[in-house]
């Protein structure tokens, strides 16, 4: 895959998907949406080093099944 | 001990019947219960259970000493767990019932105890997580650099182009096999990874490829035996670990994920689809995917959702259609009676996913690995003037550009600093070719491999545990309190076998003298509680140790291959033998898929054995069915080098020619491949007198200690070898640290037989001229675990040794007597130059004379 949305309807998709949001669950799945992302990205932004491509060589992790 | 509040009803209920219990106080006393006839396997009831595999670095530095890593955290494990061994040698069995290991490849790896409810199984691997973390921050702590150190990791995947993968193996048992159930079972395992997908990159993307599991890439079958190679959706192993008519599912084919809301439905909704098709149910019926393999990588390569597959029946599907339709049957059988007690509960949890990722991935961003990942991702991207749109299009541009993520194989051999700094190198100049976007493109997906790596690390500092401390997510259920997580490391309450054998570590835990594995507890070495029923709740009636011989007989091809390993392992030659030879063992294995690994098995016995026409025999038909010329090379090689007291030189002369161009020609053949070369090499060279060029090489072999874990007999005698050279240059303060190293490794390792022949030997010649009586005593010590377990050219090894010290006494002519017996009788020994040679000349032997020509007091032996 890619970083690709698909969200032209499919031709193949069943005619009645199921159920969809009401407008209010959408706009609080929104806000929490918002919220979320502004924090998460903060914790992502601050985790990373000043190098990360030297940060993934240097963690070369040995073994696996 | 007070139950924490929010573990589940039965759980608390169970709890009242167990004796209070907490680390610090006396150990529970255990009831034994006079009845013998084990209890029938109850229908309704199957266990579960999780092994995951940590991955494991080095934070803060450049210096990958992973395997370093690997070995200090079982030490540590040692000294600070509660622990008994495992029968078999290699694991702990900790206090919880769990059990904690190094596995092949040098990863730590822990197994849950079995549990029969999906909550209190990821109660278990978080235990194992905490567990792990803590034992690993003592490491840390040693080494006076707590900042930076040894991290543990849950990521499935490596970015750093190693290709490796870790594991999170599901165990389910269940009254039929898996053939009968694969039907009902694939687009259930198809279909889950919507919600039980870790999310992340693909690791072999030169530009950014999001999927909801990385470690699906490399899936390739529908079905497979083999959990390291071709892996499949299905994975053949049958290894019951139990009695009763029960099997086990193991499956290889899911993720480690720290979404709590992820780990307990990828097992509850795996144990009701295997209730369902049980009961006769037929799930899958209508949801038959006209191609598995492919429904399940377009699954995992559309975050979207949107993706429908194409049925048998012509229809086409999503995976949330599949899990729907999935969910509806068991919620239509939750009155039957075979559907567990906590059906209802975890049905209310799928359902309420199941209609958030009706959504799409915004509906669970703050409760699913992969959907949380996915956010921040696209967040990060966009922030950085990287819209999807424009993504895509780079990946076109940067696959045609970018350079592979693996080293070229003419680094193949390389320290792995250097090729690390070659890769880097070699991704600058691509960096040139593609301009200063795609510079850029590159950058964000270092960034993002950064962020994939620190997202799923143990210990509480990872991305995931900082945002779940912050709050910013979602993913909890309310029976899993992390009180509740502190309690089992300490104790498993049940039900089932599994309790009974956390208070039998918790009451026996230390005492050398008792032992276990998943269905026997073995107390002072002679008392055996068999727990093959896996719910049974009472202890049984001691009885007898059964022989390693029965033991074997009782147990599926998997477990009897792994136990008879373990036995070569341990030098216990005569058994292994006992086992293989027996008239009718083999019977049938041909048409098997373990056929292969009998075969070598039996190869390397016959070597050891000193039966050089059955070993060439067993050879050459090894050779027409396993792939990889080398490995046979180098058995051959083997046989040249250990079938007598002095190898075969002039035969093993094209054998290592061979393996040498082999080597050359292919070098990306098995790494482990070229290190047993090197070390057979280096033993070679010794034996030819080449003293410097032997150590040379064995050290350079050496130098790289991740062959200690997955190679620690080669590894020892390697280190054997190099003492023994420096014994022959007189160099003694070289010796002394040699030694200590492999002692080091016998004792994390417990390899009796290897410890008589090679280190006790070495040990004895080396301080045979400072104390003649002390090397005579080691001897002895050698000679008395050899017997014991039929090494006969260690056991000729050592008498002819023993004949040399202790000069022409009265056993003289016992211990020429007693060799000449074993050149008699064993084909490797009567063809040996040397042993004749020393036979030839027994008074000279035995006198302490010096032959012409012979430089070494030992004679070579």
């Amino acid at each position: 895959m890619n970083l690709r949305e698909r969200n032209a309807p499919d031709p193949n998709r069943p005619s009645d998907p199921g159920p969809g949001p009401d407008d209010e669950a959408l706009a609080a799945l929104q806000a929490q949406s918002q919220a979320f992302l502004a924090a998460g990205s903060a914790v992502l932004k601050n985790a990373l080093s000043t190098n990360s491509e030297d940060y993934v060589a240097s963690n070369r992790q040995q073994g696996g099944e | 001990m007070t139950p924490p509040a929010g573990l589940p009803h039965f759980a608390q209920e169970r709890r009242g019947a167990v004796p209070a219990d907490s680390p610090s106080i006396a150990p529970p006393t255990i009831r034994l219960r006079t009845p013998m006839k084990p209890p029938a396997i109850p229908p309704h009831r199957r266990v579960l259970g999780i092994e995951t595999e940590y991955g494991l670095s080095y934070d803060g530095s450049r210096d990958h000493r992973c395997v370093s890593g690997a070995e200090a955290l079982f030490r540590r494990a040692l000294a600070k767990l509660r622990h008994l061994p495992c029968i078999h040698g290699g694991s702990l069995w900790l206090e919880n019932g769990a059990r904690f290991y190094i596995d092949c490849g040098s990863h730590p790896e822990y197994c849950t105890p079995e549990t029969e409810d999906p909550v209190d199984t990821m109660r278990h691997v978080l235990a194992g997580d905490r567990i792990l973390s803590g034992v690993l921050a003592d490491v840390n702590r040693d080494m006076g650099a707590p900042e930076e150190g040894w991290r543990l990791f849950k990521c499935n995947v490596d970015y750093s182009g190693t290709q490796n993968t870790w594991a999170c193996h599901e165990s389910y048992s269940t009254r039929r096999p898996l053939g009968v159930l694969a039907a009902d079972l694939v687009p259930h395992l198809v279909s889950r990874l919507i919600y039980t997908g870790a999310g992340g990159l693909n690791p072999g993307e030169a530009g950014i490829e999001f999927c909801l599991s990385p470690r699906v890439l490399h899936l390739r079958q529908l079905s497979s035996g083999s959990s390291t190679g071709a892996r499949g959706i299905l994975h053949e192993k049958n290894e019951p670990l139990a009695t009763g008519g029960l099997h086990r599912l193991h499956m290889l084919c899911g993720d480690s994920v720290m979404s709590h809301r992820a780990g307990i439905l990828k097992v509850g909704t795996t144990a009701l689809i295997l209730t369902l098709a049980e009961a006769g149910f037929a799930p899958g019926r209508d949801l038959q995917l006209a191609d598995p393999v492919a429904a399940l990588h377009q699954f995992n390569r559309d975050p979207a959702l949107q993706s429908l597959t194409l049925l048998r029946s012509g229809r086409r599907c999503s995976a949330l259609e599949v899990q729907r339709a999935n969910l509806q049957c068991a919620q239509e059988h939750l009155g039957h009676r075979l559907m567990p007690g906590w059906a209802p509960r975890l049905c209310a949890l799928w359902d309420e996913t199941l209609r958030r990722l009706e959504h799409g991935p915004q509906g669970v961003m703050t409760s699913l690995d992969w959907a949380i990942k996915w956010a921040l991702y696209r967040q990060f991207a966009q922030e950085r003037g990287f819209p999807l749109e424009a993504l895509h299009a780079w990946n076109e541009q940067l696959r045609s550009q970018a350079p592979p993520e693996e080293p070229p194989a003419e680094m193949e051999g390389f320290p792995t600093a250097l090729v690390a700094r070659h890769l880097r190198l070699t991704r600058r100049r691509a960096n040139r070719a593609v301009g200063a976007e795609g510079r850029e493109v590159l950058r964000l997906r270092s960034q993002l491999c950064e962020a994939e790596i620190k997202f799923s690390r143990v210990g509480g500092d990872g991305l995931f545990d900082t945002m779940d401390r912050g709050g910013q997510l979602d993913h909890r259920v309310p029976e899993l309190t992390d009180a509740s997580v502190g309690e089992v490391m300490h104790f498993h309450p049940g039900p089932g076998r599994a309790r009974l054998r956390s208070l039998f570590v918790r009451k026996y835990g230390q005492d050398r003298r008792c032992s276990c594995d998943w269905s026997t507890l073995l107390r002072n070495g002679r008392d055996c509680f068999d727990l093959s029923n896996p719910f049974q709740e009472r202890l049984p009636r001691p009885g007898p140790v059964p022989s390693p011989t029965l033991r074997l007989r009782r147990i599926g091809h998997p477990a009897r291959i792994d136990s008879l390993w373990n036995l070569m392992r341990r030098g216990q030659y005569q058994l292994v033998a006992r086992e293989l030879d027996a008239p009718g063992r083999m019977r049938g294995l041909s048409s098997t898929p373990y056929h292969e690994d009998y075969l070598l098995l039996w190869i390397r016995l016959s070597v050891r054995l000193g039966n050089y026409p059955r070993a060439l025999e067993l050879l050459e038909e090894y050779g027409t069915i396993h792939p990889s010329r080398l490995d046979c090379v180098l058995e051959h090689v083997s046989l040249c080098r250990f079938q007598g007291l002095h190898p075969m030189i002039q035969e093993a002369g094209p054998w290592m020619e061979e393996a040498e161009r082999l080597l050359r020609d292919h070098p990306r053949e098995d790494p482990s491949c070229r290190f047993t070369y090197h070390c057979h090499k280096g033993h070679m060279l010794g034996r030819q007198s080449r003293h410097e060029e032997a150590i040379a090489l064995l050290e350079e072999t050496v130098s790289d200690d991740q062959w200690t874990l997955s190679h620690p007999r080669f590894f020892a005698r390697a280190l054997c070898d190099m003492a023994e050279q420096h014994r022959l240059l007189n160099r003694t303060e070289c010796i002394e640290p040699l030694l200590q190293r492999v002692m080091e490794i016998h004792a994390i390792h417990d390899l009796p037989g290897d410890f008589a022949e090679y280190y006790q030997v070495t040990s004895a010649k080396c301080s045979a001229a400072q104390n003649a009586g002390s090397a005579r005593q080691t001897l002895l010590a050698a000679r008395d675990q050899l017997l014991s377990t039929g090494s006969p050219v260690g056991q000729a090894r050592v008498i002819a040794l023993e004949a040399r010290l202790a000069g022409a006494n009265g056993r003289a002519v016992e211990r020429r007597d007693h060799l000449l017996r074993l050149q008699g009788h064993v084909p490797g020994l009567n063809r040996c130059p040397l042993l004749r040679r020393l036979l030839e000349h027994w008074d000279e032997w035995t006198g302490g004379a010096m032959l012409e020509g012979e430089k070494d007091p030992f004679w070579n032996v």
